[in-house]
């Protein structure tokens, strides 16, 4: 008996004392910054939203492509030869994952 | 199975506590009760200064909803078997005031509710002699799945966004508007709209989707939101582009 609820309410709170919304001292819980690993469906929707990043990224290297295809054939080299600089392909192949995972919770 | 389980239940006396606490009970753990049965065993047997909110036992009303292991339930829905052999956590709903113990602060909730609106709205009445307004099926079926809300606020608890916004005009409510909008006898779409159609209305919805995975009676809430976000879309571009601004439309 006694334990204390700091984490179980979401490691803050605070007594209200003010007369205005609530009757004195109602305990007011707030939500833990880390709310999004409290449940696997919480973090499922967190990691969708940010893959929403990798796939904004996916547009600008589309763009780029494009934008190097229309210079000519060496700015296309040139681009081919930064897609396999070893940051861009770890970075793409993180974004793929992404997008993937983007993809296939479209419709859940 | 075991012959009893273990309740840790939030205690919170606003007078004597600084902040909630935990205590452990131990109750019977019987096939047929839930953990509505259990709390008010509790209360009968071992504490009767154990507050908590009941009612009707059978998933209608909507008063006993609380956290059980970090979930939004309906206690008398909830059987004690399912979580066993424990511990069982019960704590007040998240994201409300705690008044004492498992009680919480539900009139933010119902100030949100009445903005919403939720009843029909006539501009023109038709005389008491020309009967009922009828309803086919198909005008029974738009909106039937979301009249179904018994106003538990397990959605509320749910939504990561009204914790983090309380402005949010939230789940229920929302979902409320919207089955009046789609009632076929009802004509104040229009009145919900303006008030609804803002930041910390249905905008602020980000579709995480929890109120419709813990709803008790399947009303679909966040579904009733994108429905009217497509609605107030519409309207915005009536509105736009339409020389009566879209208010003859409606």
């Amino acid at each position: 008996m006694g334990q204390s609820l700091g984490i179980a309410l979401g490691g803050k709170g605070e007594q209200m004392n003010g007369p205005a919304e609530h009757p004195p001292k109602a305990f007011q819980q707030h939500l833990s910054t880390w709310w999004w690993l409290s449940s696997a469906r919480y973090l499922k929707f967190m990691l969708r939203e940010l893959s929403s990043v990798f796939v904004g990224w996916f547009v600008v290297v589309t763009l780029l492509q494009i934008r190097a295809l229309n210079n000519g054939p060496a700015a296309y080299g040139e681009f081919e030869e930064w897609l396999k600089s070893p940051p861009l392909l770890v970075l793409n192949v993180i974004s793929f994952l992404f997008v993937v995972f983007h993809a296939v919770t479209c419709s859940t | 199975m075991p012959e009893k389980i273990a309740l840790e239940i939030t205690r919170y006396h606003p007078e004597l506590d600084e902040a909630p606490r935990l205590q452990t009970f131990e109750v019977p753990l019987r096939k047929e009760w839930v953990l509505l049965d259990a709390l008010n065993y509790i209360k009968d047997k071992l504490d009767g200064s154990l507050t908590f909110r009941w009612s009707c036992r059978m998933g209608i009303c909507g008063s006993c909803g609380m956290m059980v292991n970090g979930e939004p339930k309906l206690t008398c829905a909830a059987f004690l078997s399912h979580y066993a052999p424990g511990p069982i956590r019960v704590e007040p709903l998240k994201h409300f005031p705690v008044l004492r113990d498992l009680v919480v602060d539900i009139s933010d909730f119902l100030t949100k509710l009445s903005k919403s609106k939720p009843w029909i709205i006539r501009q023109e009445h038709k005389p008491l002699s020309e009967g009922e307004y009828l309803q086919t099926p198909e005008e029974l079926e738009a909106y039937k799945q979301f009249s179904m809300c018994i106003n538990c606020m397990l959605c509320y608890a749910a939504c990561p966004v009204y914790g983090l916004d309380p402005l949010f005009s939230g789940p229920a409510a929302l979902a409320l508007a919207q089955r009046y909008n789609l009632d076929s006898r009802d004509q104040g779409a229009s009145e919900r709209l303006d008030i609804l159609s803002q930041d910390d209305g249905i905008w602020g919805c980000t579709f995480v989707g929890e109120c419709t995975e813990v709803c008790p009676k399947k009303v679909d809430p966040a579904g009733a939101i994108q429905q009217y976000k497509l609605a107030a879309a519409q309207e915005w571009v009536k509105a736009l582009v339409l020389p009566s601004g879209g208010k003859g439309s409606r």
